[in-house]
């Protein structure tokens, strides 16, 4: 650390020296064998190094500000009543009768879950029972992907966590149907910090739905860490949904390992929040081990959108491959910046980035930033981002066709956002997004 | 139908055509030929609406109508259609879906109902039928990944579908190999109508084999220099564009 650093106090936020103490005093510090070590890794680097600012090149388009401003409440007892078990019922995704693993404001919620039918020795429990229960699988993975000081929201979510969703399947199983893993918020002003991890033994399959939703227009706040190991020859393919309130803050982190010849494919359908902050990467660990990562967002009002992933191949032949839309109306600002690190001994590494923005208004902007960093020489990487309007001459070949203006507008919106939408996992959830959220961008050539 | 008189039209403020006149009528099939850079494709556009050409003088008839008046949709609606040279990508939307939103929309405008999912769908199987066309390419997003002759099958494929009154081919061949040209051309035969009229425009005599042309005109820097029958194209094809180019060029400075 220099000299510096050390100068300038870190900026905690009033409400969360308060948090850290209040969870240190209760029960749930202790609750957790385990974890108790954890936890002060993670709430004194918190302590120490407290919110980042533009200063950090990490988040040099992304002021915290405003969320740090916020004072927020903390929950240490899950709370449940019946008018969320009908919110919990209203977001299905597409998936009515999967089954369904559900959280409230940072509690694994058993009575809103229903978690029958799933495939013989797959386990899909609140992560606060299976650090109890399945100690074994748990203890050596928690923390160990997403590491405790990595950002200060993980060295936050880290020290406060309560709970959050579990998922073993185990070597050679495969899953057929989806699984839902929903993340409700429900209180205003609350802040909570869900924390998950998915474990795939080799060769085990599954498709999951990662979905964070309010059916409010609520101020929150919610910081989800997501951790993956995936085995030889193991495949995820997860959908993550944001549809949290328009006035929420989502923080999130997601890192996953990749043995040998696994599929972590991750696919990101973002309109809700207000603010919004994804860090996804992907450790190739194992030769021919591949990341998928898709993204859509659709942004409008004041939304600020900031998808940071870093892709790491550090082993010879694995393919890479990541695909960004964003489409952007009002005032919006979106942030895409996308690592990819090719170790020296990452011969044969396939890497390609795409990000691509389309600005129907003049008011909202886009900073866009690839960033590859090939340290061999064997190696096919691209990479190349696009922003601006609509294409004139694909506008006059609509109408060269019939087709009013306004209408080429929604159509060729609309066209945009399929293009990548139809490279998500479960076609089920693919139709629900297409029909919640990208078909209304038909109409947005005539409110243009 | 179509008549133009004295046309001239620009574009990045450099002047293409310079008092351009054709007359075309139903049934007929007009070839305009012509050297590169002489204003064949810039004709097309211009004909079709796009807006990055601007008419600085002379007039278009259409009908009876001012066609230089209309926006290039509701040229379209009135039958106009233009095969593109270089037809868009459009990722993400299929043909099928393309095709019947501009469909629909000319329905709309003759007073005729809409048709659903299922009945335009019937419809575009039993034109790619016709044209020989396989059907997969109607549920592929529009010219996305599409080799060059798929691009000007697919064009020909939506003239058929969409059935123009003035079908302007803008040099559908460039690009084609022979069977494919083939295709194209046979495909643009089956919907020759004494109803509908062709503009073909292209560099070369090749694509007159197939598609016999009743006149066929020369462009030269922006105006029609030569008038002819189909064996005006083969004379050009054996003499190349210089003899055309020079005495009326002179004559017309005059």
């Amino acid at each position: 650390m220099s000299a510096t650093t050390l100068e300038k106090p870190a900026v905690l936020g009033g409400c969360w020296p308060a948090h850290l103490e209040a969870v240190e005093r209760s029960a749930a510090w202790k609750r957790v064998p385990g974890a108790a070590e954890l936890r002060t890794q993670g709430a004194t680097s918190f302590r120490e190094r407290g919110f980042p600012s533009t200063d950090d090149e990490e988040w040099r388009y992304t002021s915290v500000e405003n969320l740090v401003k916020v004072g927020f409440r903390q929950s240490l007892e899950p709370k449940a009543d019946a008018l969320v078990a009908n919110t919990a019922k209203m977001f299905t995704f597409g998936l009515e009768k999967a089954p369904r693993l559900v959280m409230v404001d940072g509690f694994f919620s058993k009575e809103l879950s229903s978690l029958g039918g799933l495939p013989a020795g797959v386990i899909a429990c609140g992560l606060a029972e299976a650090m109890d229960k399945h100690r074994a699988l748990v203890e050596p993975r928690l923390g160990k992907f997403a590491k405790p000081g990595m950002t200060a929201f993980t060295s936050l979510n880290t020290a406060l966590f309560q709970d959050g969703a579990f998922v073993h399947v185990p070597e050679g199983v495969v899953v057929e149907r989806p699984l839902v893993i929903l993340h409700l918020s429900h209180e205003s002003y609350l802040a909570s910090h869900p924390r998950h991890l998915f474990v795939l033994g080799a060769g085990a399959q599954i498709s999951l739905v990662e979905a964070y939703a309010s059916p409010s227009c609520d101020l929150y706040f919610t910081n989800a860490v997501t951790e993956v190991d995936l085995a030889r020859g193991a495949r995820l393919q997860s959908v993550r949904i944001e549809a949290e309130s328009g006035n929420a803050f989502h923080v999130a982190n997601t890192q996953s390992r990749l043995a040998e010849g696994s599929l972590f494919q991750h696919c990101a359908a973002i309109t809700g929040a207000e603010f919004f902050r994804h860090d996804l990467g992907s450790l190739l660990a194992g030769e021919r081990a591949e990341a998928q990562f898709f993204g859509l967002t659709i942004a409008s009002g004041k939304q600020h959108i900031d998808h940071h992933t870093v892709i790491d191949h550090a082993v010879p032949n694995c393919p890479s491959r990541e695909f960004y839309k964003a489409i952007l109306n009002g005032r919006s600002h979106v942030v895409f910046n996308g690592k990819v690190f090719v170790r020296e001994d990452a011969q044969k590494t396939d890497a390609k980035q795409t990000n691509k923005n389309l600005l129907l208004s003049d008011d909202a902007r886009v900073d866009t930033k690839p960033q590859l960093e090939i340290f061999a020489d064997d190696v096919k990487c691209t990479h190349g981002a696009t922003i601006g309007p609509l294409d004139e001459e694909s506008i006059y070949y609509c109408r060269s066709r019939g087709i009013a203006p306004e209408i080429a507008r929604g159509i060729l919106t609309y066209a945009f956002a399929r293009d990548v939408l139809q490279h998500f996992a479960i076609p089920e959830v693919c139709d629900w997004l297409d029909k919640s959220m990208v078909q209304r961008l038909l109409d947005a050539g005539r409110t243009a | 139908m179509l008549e133009i008189k004295e046309l001239h039209a620009s574009v990045a403020k450099k002047e293409i055509l310079k008092g351009l006149s054709l007359s075309v009528k139903a049934g007929e099939v007009h070839a305009i030929m012509g050297p590169n850079g002489s204003g064949k494709s810039t004709l097309a556009q211009v004909l079709a609406g796009h807006p990055s050409y601007t008419v600085t003088g002379g007039t278009v008839s259409y009908f009876g109508k001012d066609l230089l008046e209309m926006s290039p949709e509701d040229r379209a609606k009135e039958g106009i259609f233009l095969a593109f040279q270089y037809p868009v990508e459009i990722p993400g939307v299929s043909n099928s879906y393309f095709l019947r939103a501009g469909y629909n929309e000319i329905r709309k405008h003759r007073g005729e109902p809409e048709l659903d999912v299922m009945d335009f769908n019937k419809l575009l199987k039993e034109r790619s039928k016709v044209l020989h066309i396989d059907d997969s390419l109607l549920n592929r997003p529009v010219n996305e990944g599409f080799s060059g002759g798929e691009k000007k099958r697919n064009e020909i494929f939506q003239l058929a579908v969409l059935e123009p009154r003035l079908a302007i081919l803008d040099e559908t061949d460039s690009g084609l190999d022979i069977d494919a040209l083939r295709t194209v051309s046979d495909g643009v035969n089956k919907l020759r109508s004494k109803d509908r009229a062709f503009i073909v425009v292209t560099h070369y005599q090749r694509l007159l084999n197939y598609i016999v042309p009743d006149f066929v005109h020369v462009l030269s820097a922006g105006k029609i220099v030569k008038s002819g029958g189909k064996e005006l194209a083969l004379e050009l094809e054996k003499r190349g564009y210089d003899w055309v180019k020079e005495p009326v060029a002179a004559g017309a400075a005059l």
